[in-house]
């Protein structure tokens, strides 16, 4: 529960001041502006994981006077829901610190770290790539036994009986629940049948909402994200999420999005509207679980300094002023399985998001785009640093960031990372062992990140 | 004098300063600067915009602010221009939108914006929009060229329901229509049978029209 309030809050989307959508977003875009100068926000390529108070907590305010001055846009009714700091106040009271996800022996509790927290992050694997049907059962039960993740995101649905899934469709709601049951049946036959998963996959409303059953699709103690339209906008499709979300009694979950080059401007701005966003979704979505998702978007990475540094501190930010868990590291890589980069670009990311207080999730290979690109080995190497970087203070983790940006960033200015290599040539399809190559590799890179001080 | 006014022009242009641009469009106009004249010159100055743009140092809003003022000039430069004798109707319109179930729009706001700058008018149906209703634009305004974007593979289907019903009415031929998209390549473009596939990124997307449309 992240609010009581919630149908109270919604409600205010039907009598506010009516608005354009395009006006809406000017009015972003022209307040986000303000407000970074307002609080002095500006980026440093030599502190991608920082220890500046002062920015951090400057970071957080601007951002709760982004919201106040805003609120969010409901674009179904042309209205807008006005957020007070006397709501801000009262949600971030309430707050509960801790969100218990799956059932019996399987349960796993998800805390709210703090910064610099030596508690072990939760592992949130997979949603990567869609992947044919023949393999996802597979991957499902290497994800399931895997001690680095504890739970995955289902990989998109991509095909049903030969055809492309089609969004809205029957097919899509049928390939939805075939989706999860099939992740319930792989934890099932793993020993862990009560293990939880992060939803949804749906694209449709109806597809995310139908898929909520206690038998074989998503259960109470799972969470489902619920997002803003770009920026701080929502519709009656993702209030209908919500909405029926909180009323099955699941945990609703979200990500707070901040674009590089969209409304929010430039790297200051995306922040503090992924910061913005995750306190508007405890009350607008009845959120209780954050993540900070700062990103750029002409070619859309988390790895450039400047998305590095806005994911950090957005997440330091949403961890040292709220007690709501966030779940956020390595979400997309620009590489593909079997690259040292792609490597690279999983730890530098997965090494700040940990010591700035985040639970885990991750990880997508070349941008989420290429069907069959995913393997477990990327969501494990997320675990296995995450695991390492709980005993890095800031400091030390911002020195070997710096140490790992240079080994890839030439690649990534220039838009050409490796696409690496599909699932199917990566592991053995009887045995689900991966080959000799991949495991290699991925030695080598660890002994490279040992070296810089990484304590595998 | 063409050359003070004109400096005048891109320093309130470049601000996005609206009420400024629209005083001094009509002062150069009766100080006899032509229309086509102007037009032409606030098209460079978009155009500047737009490769800002693309390099990442302007943003998503400042096309759309840039994009606001060039229609409010138009409003004015138009019925002149049209009125003038030497008017050859260059303006090529392209219809676009993201098909059916699919929201996304960053992609294509930037590759829309890349296309006006250009000087292409763009005819944009927005999000989530369904098979019937590109025909009907199409019909409508009977566009250069008809391009859809999906982000997703999930909408993909709905691109191949939208290229299926625009080519039984015979689209695709004279009008071409262009895939495009996050979950698009040139491989799966042919395979939905549209007639070609515009490119990667926003900018691959210009130089493909520019070609298509030449
Ligand atoms: C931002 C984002 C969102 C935002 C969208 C905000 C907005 N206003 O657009 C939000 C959070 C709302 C969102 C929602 C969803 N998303 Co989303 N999203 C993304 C993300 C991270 C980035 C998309 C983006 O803007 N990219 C940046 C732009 C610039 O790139 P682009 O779109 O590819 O466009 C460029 C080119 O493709 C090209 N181009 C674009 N259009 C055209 C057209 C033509 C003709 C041409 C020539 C070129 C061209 O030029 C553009 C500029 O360079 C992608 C991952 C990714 N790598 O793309 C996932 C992604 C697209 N989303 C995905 C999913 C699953 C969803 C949801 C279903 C999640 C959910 N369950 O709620 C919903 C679906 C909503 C819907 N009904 O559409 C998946 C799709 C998986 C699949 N099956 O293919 C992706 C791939 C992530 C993943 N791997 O899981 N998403």
């Amino acid at each position: 529960m992240a609010t009581r309030r919630f149908m109270e809050i919604i409600a205010r989307g039907e009598s506010g001041d009516p608005t354009t959508e395009k006006e809406f977003d000017m009015l972003v875009f022209k307040t986000t502006k303000k407000m970074v100068k307002k609080y002095g926000l500006k980026f440093d390529p030599e502190n991608l994981v920082t220890t500046d108070e002062e920015l951090i907590d400057n970071t957080f305010e601007a951002a709760m006077d982004l919201l106040t001055t805003l609120g969010v846009f409901n674009c179904d009714s042309g209205r807008t829901i006005e957020i007070s700091r006397a709501d801000i106040d009262e949600t971030l009271r309430a707050t509960n610190p801790v969100a218990e996800l799956g059932i019996g022996k399987d349960k796993i509790y998800m805390h709210h770290r703090n910064i610099e927290d030596p508690r072990l992050p939760v592992i949130i694997g997979g949603c990567g790539n869609a992947v044919d049907e023949d393999i996802r059962y597979k991957i499902y039960t290497l994800y399931a036994s895997n001690p680095y993740i504890d739970y995955v995101e289902p990989l998109p649905p991509y095909k049903y009986r030969g055809m492309l899934v089609k969004a809205g469709s029957p097919f899509e709601l049928t390939a939805c629940l075939d989706n999860i049951s099939l992740w319930r049946k792989a934890c099932r036959d793993m020993g862990r049948p009560g293990a939880p998963i992060k939803g949804k996959d749906g694209v449709s409303a109806i597809a995310d909402i139908s898929t909520n059953r206690d038998d074989c699709g998503y259960r109470t103690s799972d969470h489902s994200n619920v997002y803003f339209k770009t920026l701080l906008k929502t519709n009656y499709e993702n209030l209908n999420r919500a909405v029926q979300y909180s009323q099955y009694g699941m945990y609703v979950s979200n990500t707070g999005n901040g674009y590089v080059g969209g409304y929010a401007g430039g790297i200051e701005g995306a922040v503090i509207c992924s910061v913005a966003e995750q306190v508007a979704s405890m009350m607008v979505f009845n959120a209780s679980i954050g993540g900070s998702c700062v990103m750029e978007s002409l070619y859309p990475n988390q790895t450039s300094r400047q998305a590095l540094w806005g994911t950090n501190i957005a997440s330091a930010a949403m961890n040292k002023h709220t007690k709501m868990p966030g779940a956020w590291a390595s979400y997309m890589t620009t590489a593909g399985p079997c690259t040292k980069m792609c490597l690279y670009e999983i730890a530098v990311a997965t090494i700040g998001t940990t010591v700035m207080g985040n639970n885990c999730f991750g990880v997508a290979p070349n941008q989420g785009v290429t069907p069959n690109y995913v393997t477990p080995m990327e969501s494990q190497m997320m675990g296995e640093v995450a695991y390492a970087a709980t005993k890095l203070t800031r400091e030390q983790a911002n020195e070997i960031v710096l140490k790992l940006v240079p080994k890839y960033e030439e690649d990534l200015l220039k838009q050409e990372a490796p696409k690496g290599k599909t699932f199917q040539e990566l592991y053995d399809l009887d045995t689900l062992q991966p080959c000799q190559e991949y495991v290699d590799l991925y030695n080598e890179v660890w002994a490279e990140l040992e070296e810089m001080g990484l304590k595998r | 004098m063409k050359d003070a006014i004109f400096e005048e022009i891109k320093v309130a242009f470049n601000d996005y300063d609206a009420d400024e641009v629209l005083e001094l469009i009509p002062k150069a106009l009766e100080e006899g600067v032509g229309a086509l004249e102007i037009m032409d010159h606030l098209s460079g100055l978009l155009e500047k915009i737009g490769e800002q743009f693309s390099i990442g140092e302007l943003f998503l809003p400042d096309m759309v602010m840039a994009g606001d003022l060039m229609d409010g000039c138009m409003q004015i430069l138009k019925p002149v221009i049209m009125d003038s004798d030497d008017y050859v109707p260059s303006g090529k319109t392209i219809l676009f939108g993201m098909v059916r179930g699919d929201v996304h729009d960053i992609g294509k706001n930037m590759v829309k914006m890349l296309w006006m700058s250009s000087g292409y008018e763009v005819i944009d149906l927005g999000t989530d929009v369904p098979a019937e209703a590109f025909l009907e634009k199409a019909n409508e305004v009977k566009p250069n060229l008809i391009a859809l974007s999906s982000a997703m593979s999930t909408t993909v289907p709905s691109m191949k329901d939208t290229i299926d019903l625009l080519k039984s009415r015979g689209y695709g031929e004279e009008i071409k229509i262009m895939a495009g998209g996050g979950s698009a390549n040139a491989d799966l473009a042919a395979e939905l049978g549209a007639s070609c596939y515009g490119g990667d990124d926003a900018y691959e997307a210009l130089l493909s029209v520019k070609q298509l449309l030449a």
